[in-house]
């Protein structure tokens, strides 16, 4: 089982459960490879662990938006690399929060692979405007959710926004409070 | 070869700029020597999702379908759709063909994900549009176009000054680039028209009709050309200044004619159908670029193909259109003063005008006819796929 796991940062928590969750679905024999974006590109490979920062050319952002679809072209490339130039056989892509997610929609559609979405917390949660911005970000959001084949939220109150806010089916919506119900479900859900 | 893929925010009906016509004219011609295109673009109201249009396989795509912020995220949105609603399309490409930085999301995203080689076309810069990087949305999408020539295997510009501009702009190697400039489809001149009742639409039997065509924009040089205008008529009262197209100035300079007391000497006619537009081109007497800033310079190229003589500021692709008292006239940019003299030696000598516009005529069809440019750009293709297959991505 080869998992591909696409984040925005690879610091702080996010970064945290990132790095601690891929060294628990290692042990259970999983290769993973993390793609995160960075100022250099580099690939490291640490056994079942691959850490790929993929550099990015565009430093100007005018909002977040841009910065996550600017994303997309970015971990491509570093999935693309490690498919053909590493051998990766990905079976799965991986996303933490929106900003990556949808860099996992469009690389299901490209790769056929089936998409797990982690979310932290929605646009709803975060904030009471509804300014363009907003509403941008929770149309992406929505994306992401409809695509996902699993999602994997991270407190009640997001389970909650996701299926109600956003109109997406309790079923395919999994609470994960911690790492080790993340792995446990991943395992369940996709055989491994 | 089999397919060419073209990414194009602009294609017929949805005419923007220039860039539907030239995406429209040289997919078409290269369907005609067998090379299988798809253009993929965006959606219009009424234009059917796919259908194919002169053997060009047309696939437009969703453009509004979240809400964005401002044009920049809206821009990358429909690249993300071009990716998603068209991927199915797209399998067997040999080559993607990019234009501008409108299209750099997508292009670059199925560089990577197919493993193709891209090709780009660079129409124009952010920097040189604006004369300079000012702000964020600017320095944004000037980092985009850096990052999209970055990725192209190779870079088609449309003259030997766009060829310098991305070179300075982009640090770009020389080699990288093919100069390859736009086409026109000439004007019919066999077609009949009613000169006088086309004339007399614009301008009284006596006035010589001077032509402007182009956007109303500082960068066209609207201003030197009414400013020009204004100055020749305090010579002489038998001249017409007609100025097709709109902008931004087009209320101010409308004022300023109306404040000299001469507005009765401009017609502003906005825009004008293509048809209406050549049997003005045939019923002008001089027409007049006086751009500040031009990469190209293609409407130039559409008088002189209506054998009317030209006179361009000596800047950009106009200056590599135009061969100095040849083909046409050349004047020093953002000059009105030198200009007003340069129109009146051409419409107070008719001789000349003729021969000007006559040899124009020959350079057209000599060297921009869309025929010529589809061999050219098969070339750079040929070239470009003979690189790949010694490339480690065609193995793959």
């Amino acid at each position: 089982m080869n998992i591909a796991v696409l984040t925005h940062e690879y610091n702080g928590g996010i970064g945290w459960w990132v790095k601690n969750e891929a060294e628990k679905l290692a042990q259970h024999g999983v290769k993973i490879a993390i793609i995160y974006p960075s100022e250099y590109e580099n690939i490291t490979i640490d056994g079942n662990i691959t850490i790929y920062s993929v550099s990015t050319i565009v430093k100007t952002y005018l909002n977040i938006v841009v910065r996550a679809l600017i994303l997309i072209s970015d971990f491509t490339r570093a999935f693309s690399r490690l498919v053909y130039d590493y051998g990766f056989n990905f079976n799965l892509i991986y996303t933490h929060e929106w900003i990556a997610g949808i860099s996992g929609v469009v690389l299901k559609s490209i790769f056929n692979k089936p998409l797990i979405a982690s979310i932290y917390s929605t646009e709803y949660m975060r904030s009471s405007e509804v300014g363009l911005l907003q509403l941008s970000i929770r149309g992406y959001e929505k994306q992401v959710f409809e695509e996902a084949n699993l999602i994997l939220a991270k407190s009640r109150n997001t389970l909650l926004s996701i299926s109600s806010d956003y109109g997406i089916g309790k079923e395919k919506i999994v609470e994960a409070l911690n790492i080790d119900e993340a792995v446990e479900t991943v395992i369940k859900v996709f055989n491994i | 070869m089999k397919i060419l893929q073209f990414l194009s925010w602009e294609y017929p009906p949805r005419i923007v700029g220039g860039l539907a016509r030239h995406v429209y004219w040289l997919s078409r011609e290269l369907a005609r020597r067998g090379i299988d295109v798809i253009v993929v673009t965006l959606d219009y109201p009424g234009a059917p999702r796919v259908e194919y249009v002169n053997g060009v396989r047309i696939v437009r795509v969703r453009s509004y379908v979240l809400p964005s912020p401002d044009f920049i995220s809206w821009v990358h949105q429909f690249n993300m759709w071009m990716i998603k609603d068209a991927l199915n399309e797209l399998h067997d490409v040999s080559i993607i063909h990019a234009h501008d930085w409108l299209s750099a999301l997508s292009a670059i995203t199925l560089k990577h994900a197919l493993r193709k080689p891209l090709v780009v076309t660079m129409h124009s810069t952010e920097y040189g549009r604006r004369g300079g990087i000012f702000n964020d949305s600017q320095r944004h999408i000037h980092e985009v176009e850096w990052w999209l020539t970055y990725e192209a295997w190779r870079i088609i510009v449309c003259s030997e000054y766009m060829k310098r501009e991305v070179i300075n702009v982009f640090n770009l190697p020389s080699d990288k680039i093919d100069v390859i400039p736009n086409g026109i489809n000439p004007i019919n001149l066999s077609k009949p028209i009613d000169t006088i009742r086309i004339r007399r639409k614009y301008a009284e039997d006596w006035e010589k009709i001077v032509l402007f065509v182009g956007r109303l924009v500082h960068a066209k040089g609207i201003h030197i050309f009414v400013e020009a205008g204004i100055d020749l008529l305090k010579r002489r009262d038998d001249v017409k200044f007609v100025v097709v197209g709109d902008g931004v100035l087009r209320e101010d300079m409308m004022r300023i004619v109306s404040e000299r007391g001469v507005s009765h000497k401009f017609f502003f006619t906005g825009f004008i159908s293509d048809n209406d537009l050549n049997d003005l081109y045939r019923v002008c007497d001089v027409t007049v670029f006086p751009s500040l800033y031009e990469p190209f310079g293609i409407v130039a190229l559409e008088a002189m193909s209506a054998a009317k003589p030209v006179i361009v500021s000596d800047v950009g692709g106009l200056s590599n259109l135009v061969v100095d008292g040849f083909n046409g006239l050349k004047t020093p940019p953002n000059n009105p003063y030198i200009l007003s003299r340069v129109i009146e030696k051409v419409i107070s000598d008719p001789g000349f005008a003729e021969y000007l516009g006559r040899n124009g005529f020959h350079h057209v069809y000599k060297n921009y006819t869309w025929d010529k440019i589809a061999d050219m750009t098969l070339k750079t293709y040929s070239r470009v796929m003979e690189e790949y297959k010694k490339s480690s991505w065609y193995a793959k």
